[in-house]
């Protein structure tokens, strides 16, 4: 039998206390993975909360040279935000994470919660170097993306806290790009996926992050990708990449050891021609 | 083709009837017809593939307050199997498991929610027995038979064997200049019909008649595998099937797998009863596309003859008969895997033989094509190997072995033009289409090399049954509007539309007045099932067989009426004209026929001349084929082993288009079915339970993948069709998976792919093994 009981704080407040109160409780925020898990068996009886419609968890603005965006904003909303556009990769992965219905209600926050190796927004997260609030009835914190995951489905968060706001600096002139391998186009998980950023001083690269998805047990960025391709032009850094393969990646499909490489290098040169296009003051 | 045509609504782009209703959300499915007062009819599952069951105890479900009934094997009231073909499929399981979908218990219940209750609440025993997966294993001496006790095969391994040995096969592999030798696999694929399947069950009180409501494609199939389970004679159980959400071939057996629930509960329970798969158990449990296993040796001159075939063929059977074919007849999917085994060329000597094997996978059933692209893949891609081993072009060494009248087929049915051989114009339109230029609209990326290729079919209209023919019964109603009485399912291929331009061209009424009623036992003559790419040829010329009828009827009685011979009377455009001048319209001839004791209702019946000889002596299976030759364009990424299309060019010969507009439905429909066969479709299985039971995972191609698409109709005409006709439902899909591979061999300067679908994994490691320098597969 497919049931789940559910509650709805109507404030932040509210629902932090329930979670201090019941730690068994999950957050269900557009519920795109939670309610699969459900239909699956995976979760027999859950207890659920809804924070999709908690207005603190809603909000998206510029502030202090940040995007920032609540726990609760979902994709379309993301996507329908002007300022993405300072950030080509988010396009990208939006048009090619789900389906429009399913974007209606996933959030990014959500694919942070459910830390599936495979997660496309977790990557774009990582590469964009951007940081999450924290929250529970105890207090706050802020933890850097590349510290947030620890295994499948594992990440820092306590059971008692909630998501409430991710930020992702803004740069000017930062070029980025998202790249996925999948059996078809939309509607499918990354086999292998890759996003990056960097910047282009006087043609070379600046401050990369590379991040590779579905590989490892957790997304990663590899340090060693980061540091070849610094300080070369993204043709040189393709060329200096070929044959190479990232130290830190673990597959345990084979092929995926074929693939790795090559997308990392087609998100380096779809990077080039994506620079980042914003209002900067 | 541009022939200007005296017919007023045949080769007319005309609308589907059924378009704006669907459009408009007014037609009705077999799921809107559920209504407040029906119980919920569930059938309860094991979980295993393979297991001896050692006690089903139902006592606690029927305890649970709301359940209606509990029905375990012990209480079936009449035959305890069933099957299109053969009686073998266990109603409700009683002492083993040989698939996921075999049933131990049926609920009735007053909600869905308590059913599902209930259904947990069965408890059972089984002993756990080794799953068998791949027929070749099953063949093997140390793996015991799925099957302990058969009906018909008893405890053999092989459902079904099929062979054709004609010639001197090994004089010509001795004599042959090349031999190509090669292994061939393609996987079992689901239907993914969006309409899973439903059922609502009644027993008519006041008639004691079991009535059923369900989608299927066959409704007499589905009432004489029946009748026998609910103990009633077939006129006392009545078929419907409203529009279908899709069947492919799967709604042939998966509708009698929901109508033993429904039904059987509802008898028992004298309640109506809605029972329904959802879609996860439509892909557990309902029947799949034989998956096979080809090895394939060709033996050829060197200037591109191919004098011999030696291939043998195993099918992944599943746990039951459904359509493999029965040895000695009726032979089904094992039968047109060696009937298509030489593909559209004419080969002397073959030595072919199909061996359907039981393994514990769900059932293999019809799937659009029956066995042609399974055989199709290998074939096509030994003919495409054979061509660059003699650096020759792929449609250059295709004209060359082609069948034509001179040049038989490899079972021996001559074919004339007569019988329409449009495979030449196919080859060359597509050839010339794909010679195009063109440019994706995005860049290339470095890592993509581009390729094309194209490969070609030939696919029988209709089946090879003595029994193979249609009825139907035409009515024409006093103010000249007319039902066309025929047992055609409407699935969205169009054939209520093509069926009423048939009649309204044939009486010389306007189409609008034609009624085509959807199927029922009660009403509809059993003009045969929708499936083989048959109705529109079979059905349609019965049709035609009633029209002519009729009017010869109509003709005698105004000629009776104004008193001079018919053979002087003459009709066209809804009028009568008499030798005097007087012009009779229809109407007033249907009055007068009448008055004279002479129908208005006439039944049509065709039966296509064919002498089935298939064996040594060769004889015509069919009487007529379709032909037709599908060309790819795409990128492969040689770094990651992305494929992404470009263009597909398909030409089909369908012998006359009655309505181009269905026509290019068929084939666009086709080839996007045909690509995600090569490119992301299988069932997957742990232990033999389906793995990726959901659309989810279970990959089919989405528009975004989808390449430019153009659709060439050639038209060869068959003299035996109806205005010259033949099938076009299956075909289309036929040779895609080969021209696939042969597009992705040429991009990857040669990397083979001989199983499907060719996943960016299966690509990539394809193309990692030959940088190595073995061979792939
Ligand atoms: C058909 C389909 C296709 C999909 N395709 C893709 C795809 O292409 N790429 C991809 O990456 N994913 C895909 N997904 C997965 C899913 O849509 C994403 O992971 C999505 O981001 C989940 O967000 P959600 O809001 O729906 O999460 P939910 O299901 O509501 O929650 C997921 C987890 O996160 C936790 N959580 C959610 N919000 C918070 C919060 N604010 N604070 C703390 N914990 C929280 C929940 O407790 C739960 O553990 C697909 C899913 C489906 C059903």
């Amino acid at each position: 039998m497919k049931k789940f009981s559910l509650m709805r704080p109507q404030t932040l407040e509210e629902a932090l206390t329930i979670l201090r109160d019941a730690p068994d409780v999950l957050p269900l925020n557009g519920g795109t993975d939670l309610m699969v898990d459900v239909n699956e068996g995976k979760l027999i009886s859950p207890r659920f909360m809804y924070i999709g419609g908690l207005p603190e968890l809603k909000k998206i603005e510029v502030r202090d040279g940040t995007l920032c965006f609540g726990g609760a904003v979902t994709y379309t909303e993301l996507g329908a935000c002007p300022d993405i556009s300072a950030f080509p990769c988010i396009g990208q992965a939006l048009s090619n994470l789900a389906s429009p219905p399913i974007r209606n209600m996933g959030t990014p926050a959500g694919n942070m919660g459910t830390a599936s190796p495979a997660g496309d927004f977790n990557l774009i997260l990582l590469a964009l170097g951007a940081e999450a609030d924290l929250v529970s009835a105890a207090g706050m914190r802020t933890v850097p993306l590349s510290e947030f995951y620890l295994g499948v489905g594992k990440t820092v968060r306590e059971k008692s806290e909630l998501i409430a706001e991710i930020r992702i600096p803004l740069v000017k002139g930062q070029h980025s790009a998202f790249v996925k391998l999948g059996r078809r186009r939309g509607q499918d998980i990354s086999r292998v996926s890759s996003a990056v950023s960097y910047l282009l001083d006087e043609g070379r690269i600046r401050d990369p992050r590379i991040a590779i998805g579905a590989v490892n047990a957790v997304p990663f960025r590899s340090g060693t990708f980061e540091e070849i391709v610094s300080g070369k032009t993204p043709d040189e850094a393709e060329a200096a990449l070929e044959g190479a393969f990232p130290a830190e990646a673990n597959p345990r499909r084979a092929y995926k050891r074929y693939v790795v490489t090559p997308m990392v290098r087609r998100a380096i040169r779809e990077a080039q021609a994506q620079e980042g296009d914003w209002q900067w003051s | 083709m541009e022939k200007s045509r005296k017919e007023k609504y045949i080769g007319r782009r005309m609308p589907r009837r059924d378009a704006l209703v669907k459009a408009q959300g007014r037609a009705k499915y077999t799921a809107d017809y559920r209504t407040a007062d029906m119980l919920w009819g569930k059938a309860v599952f094991s979980g295993m593939a393979h297991a001896r069951i050692l006690r089903v105890d139902a006592a606690k479900a029927e305890a649970l307050p709301g359940v209606v009934c509990v029905m375990t094997a012990k209480d079936l009231p009449a035959a305890k199997k069933y099957g299109i073909f053969c009686a073998d499929k266990p109603v409700i399981a009683e002492n083993m498991i040989l698939y996921e979908g075999d049933p131990i218990a049926f609920i009735a219940a007053e909600t869905k929610e308590i059913a599902e209750e209930a259904a947990a609440l069965i408890e059972a025993e089984y002993e756990a027995l080794p799953v068998v997966e791949d027929p070749r294993e099953a063949l093997r001496d140390d793996v015991p038979p799925i099957h302990e006790n058969h009906p018909v095969t008893g405890n053999a391994k092989v459902m079904a064997e099929v062979t054709l040995d004609r010639g001197d096969v090994d004089a010509a592999f001795a004599e042959a200049d090349i031999i190509l030798e090669d292994d061939f696999e393609t996987p079992q694929i689901e239907h993914v019909y969006l309409e899973p399947d439903c059922c609502i069950a009644r027993w008519v009180d006041d008639t004691d008649v079991l009535e059923i409501v369900a989608p299927q494609q066959a409704v007499y199939s589905t009432l004489r595998a029946l009748a026998p389970v609910f103990g009633l004679p077939e006129s006392r159980v009545r078929f419907i099937s409203p529009y279908v959400g899709g069947g492919f071939g799967g709604k042939e057996d998966s509708c009698c797998d929901l109508a033993v629930i429904a039904g059987l509960l509802a008898m028992k329970t004298r309640r109506k009863v809605y029972s329904e798969f959802t879609a996860e158990e439509v892909f557990r449990y309902t029947g799949k596309r034989h998956g096979s296993y080809v090895h394939h040796r060709m033996a050829a001159t060197k200037d591109g003859r191919v004098i011999g075939l030696d291939i043998d063929i195993i099918l992944d059977k599943g746990a039951y008969q459904s359509m493999s074919g029965l040895t000695g007849g009726p032979h089904a999917v094992a039968q047109r895997t060696v009937l298509y085994a030489a593909g559209p060329y004419s080969v002397e000597n073959v030595r072919i033989r199909s061996r359907a094997v039981f393994t514990n996978h769900p059932y293999g059933a019809a799937m659009r094509g029956f066995g042609a692209p399974q055989i199709h893949f290998a074939g096509e891609s030994q003919m495409n190997e054979l061509a660059h081993r003699l650096n020759m072009d792929p449609v250059a060494i295709r004209k060359l072995n082609m069948i034509t009248p001179e040049r038989p087929t490899s079972f021996g049915q001559v074919l004339t033009e007569e019988n329409g051989l449009g495979l030449e114009e196919c080859m060359d339109k597509v050839k010339a289409e794909l010679d195009k230029p063109f440019m994706p609209k995005h860049p290339v990326r470095p890592s993509q090399r581009r390729g094309m290729g194209l490969a070609a079919y030939i696919y029988g209209t209709g089946m090879p049954y003595k029994s193979e023919g249609a009825m139907c019964v035409v009515h024409v109603n006093r103010d000249a509007s007319v039902e066309v009485g025929i047992s055609t399912t409407e699935m969205g291929q169009g054939a209520q539309t093509v069926m009423a331009q048939i009649a309204a061209e044939a009486l010389g009424v306007p189409v609008e007045t034609v009624n085509v009623p959807l199927p029922d036992t009660f009403l509809s003559p059993d003009s045969g099932p929708t499936v083989a790419s048959r109705s529109t040829t079979f059905v349609g010329n019965a049709i035609l067989d009633a029209c002519r009828k009729l009017l010869a009827g109509f003709t005698e009685a105004v000629a009776h009426g104004v008193g001079c011979s018919p053979e002087e009377v003459t009709y066209a455009k809804g009028v009568f004209a008499a030798p005097d001048g007087q012009e009779i319209p229809l109407r007033r001839a249907i009055y007068m026929a009448a008055t004279q004791a002479i129908p208005q209702s006439a039944v049509g019946i065709w039966y296509p001349p064919v002498d089935i000889g298939f064996g040594p002596k060769g004889g015509n299976s069919m009487h007529t084929y379709s032909f037709g030759c599908q060309g790819i364009d795409l990128l492969l990424d040689v770094e990651t082993g992305e494929i992404e299309l470009l263009r597909s060019v398909l030409a089909c010969d369908i012998g006359h288009a009655l309505n181009p507009q269905l026509v290019e439905g068929q084939m666009e429909g086709g080839a996007v079915m045909g690509l995600g066969y090569a490119l992301t479709e299988g069932v997957e299985y742990k232990k033999g339970v389906v793995s990726n039971d959901s659309m989810k995972d279970y990959v089919i191609l989405g528009f975004k993948d989808l390449p430019q698409m153009t659709s060439i109709i050639v038209e060869a005409a068959n003299c035996m069709g109806p205005f010259g006709a033949k099938g076009v439902g299956e075909p289309p899909l036929v040779a895609t998976a080969p021209a696939v591979r042969e597009a992705i061999r040429n991009a990857s300067d040669g990397v083979k792919l001989n199983r499907i679908p060719f996943t960016p994994e299966r690509v990539i490691t394809g193309i990692y093994k030959a940088k190595e320098g073995g061979q792939t597969s």
